[in-house]
């Protein structure tokens, strides 16, 4: 039998440390014990690859005039961009074909909206209006993507709350 | 250009490949009838030709969660070929695909010394500019680069993989009969300003060799990320720092023992 070897690697640090329950988030809310549904990997790689798909494959007058098919440098940038914003506790978002070959990635959700636009690898756009306070952001972005990671960090916090208060 | 003096370096590295290369957005209007007349700028020092399958977009970007062992996203792309133009003796390679130039070094010809990266380093750049200029020859715009990358690939022989702290100052002990061992990790670069822009990787493998017995550690070092401005200066000024952090890695996690053997001249 192969013995395994373990090493000082990121992948033996996360088995070395115990993962938070589901319901870790809701102790503060000890009569609230929700469980909340984690969306597993697969839901989200099944939408994302085939509406990825259908993008990038779309006929070219598209929309009626001169829509081209999301180009493939795009829609590839996007998906790597996602990857490192999944998150489990939410669902896929939307992804919207620009006539131009762009991608445009969105959630609207639990009083939020966050539209990300992908318009060429390293040159994406983004904002996140707030219909509460009718707050709007907009960032141009490059290869650094903190900040949108912070928005959907927030966006989760936002309906794991709604979802505690039974909202 | 010339080699610092402050970086190591040896008689008889264990070095086994190199590679450096570009990523630049898609020329436009290319097409496999283009594919002859690419080959034939680099024809006369590469007359052999394969083709192999296209390799997707490889671009390093930061910021939210690392994406292993979470989301992979993998569908349709480009329907081209990755072309490889190979010299006569097979140590040097150009691979080639409507986004991508890259050029390799192979150790397949023992009596062909490693050529050092300062002359890999002007060949590349001359290809850069031969394609550069072949492409804004069609009518289009030059080639906008996204990304650039270096490789170091090392091959350390032992006789049995528990030798590795003779080598190697990356693991702690281990007991012997060891049928392999494995370890990597990545660290983020960053701009004078603190801004991200490239990634170093060092990845240590156990290997055997084509006889099934023959066992070594092989050693990949690389970095990839942004040049810092348009313009191939800044292609050779990634290249050169890339060199400088994988040479300087590569001396601070090995042994003394390992410096020796390879002949350390400073």
């Amino acid at each position: 039998m192969t013995q395994k070897v373990r090493f000082l690697t990121q992948h033996s640090f996360a088995d070395n440390w115990i993962s938070p329950s589901p319901t870790a988030v809701f102790d503060r809310f000890p009569s609230h014990r929700v469980v909340l549904n984690r969306r597993p990997v697969a839901d989200w790689s099944k939408v994302l690859e085939n509406r990825f798909n259908e993008l990038t494959s779309l006929r070219p007058g598209w929309d009626g005039y001169t829509g081209r098919p999301v180009s493939f440098a795009c829609a590839r940038f996007a998906a790597d961009l996602l990857q490192r914003l999944y998150e489990p506790d939410l669902p896929p978002p939307s992804l919207v074909p620009g006539s131009d070959g762009t991608v445009q990635i969105e959630w609207h959700l639990n009083g939020f909206d966050i539209e990300v636009d992908v318009l060429a690898p390293y040159n994406v756009s983004a904002s996140r209006y707030n219909c509460a306070t009718e707050q709007f952001e907009e960032v141009e972005l490059d290869s650094d993507f903190t900040l949108l990671s912070d928005w959907i960090g927030e966006l989760k916090f936002q309906t794991s709350v709604a979802i505690a208060v039974g909202a | 250009m010339s080699r610092p003096d402050y970086l190591a370096d040896y008689r008889e590295p264990p070095l086994d490949e190199v590679v450096m290369g570009v990523q630049f957005t898609p020329i436009q209007g290319y097409s496999s009838v283009h594919s002859y007349q690419v080959w034939q700028l680099f024809a006369e020092e590469f007359p052999i030709v394969e083709e192999q399958p296209s390799l997707p977009p490889q671009l390093e970007i930061f910021g939210g969660h690392n994406p292993s062992p979470g989301l992979h996203l993998q569908f349709g792309g480009p329907q081209s070929s990755r072309l490889w133009f190979t010299s006569a003796d097979g140590s040097h390679l150009i691979q080639f695909q409507p986004d991508r130039l890259l050029l390799n070094w192979r150790r397949r010809v023992e009596q062909v010394p490693y050529p050092r990266f300062e002359q890999l380093l002007s060949n590349f750049l001359n290809k850069l500019e031969m394609l550069n200029d072949f492409v804004k020859s069609t009518g289009f715009d030059g080639l906008n680069i996204t990304q650039v990358e270096l490789n170091y690939v090392n091959f350390l022989p032992v006789g049995d993989f528990s030798e590795h702290p003779r080598w190697l100052k990356l693991f702690g002990g281990f007991p012997s009969d060891i049928e392999s061992a494995n370890a990597s990790y990545a660290q983020i670069m960053f701009k004078d300003e603190g801004q991200p822009f490239a990634r170093f990787r060092c990845q240590v493998n156990s290997a055997y060799g084509f006889d099934g017995t023959s066992k070594a550690y092989q050693v990949d070092l690389g970095v990839r990320g942004r040049p810092l401005g348009g313009g191939f200066q800044h292609v050779e000024d990634f290249l050169e720092m890339g060199r400088d952090k994988i040479v300087s890695t590569f001396t601070e996690i090995s042994s003394d023992e390992a410096h020796v053997a390879w002949g350390r001249i400073k």
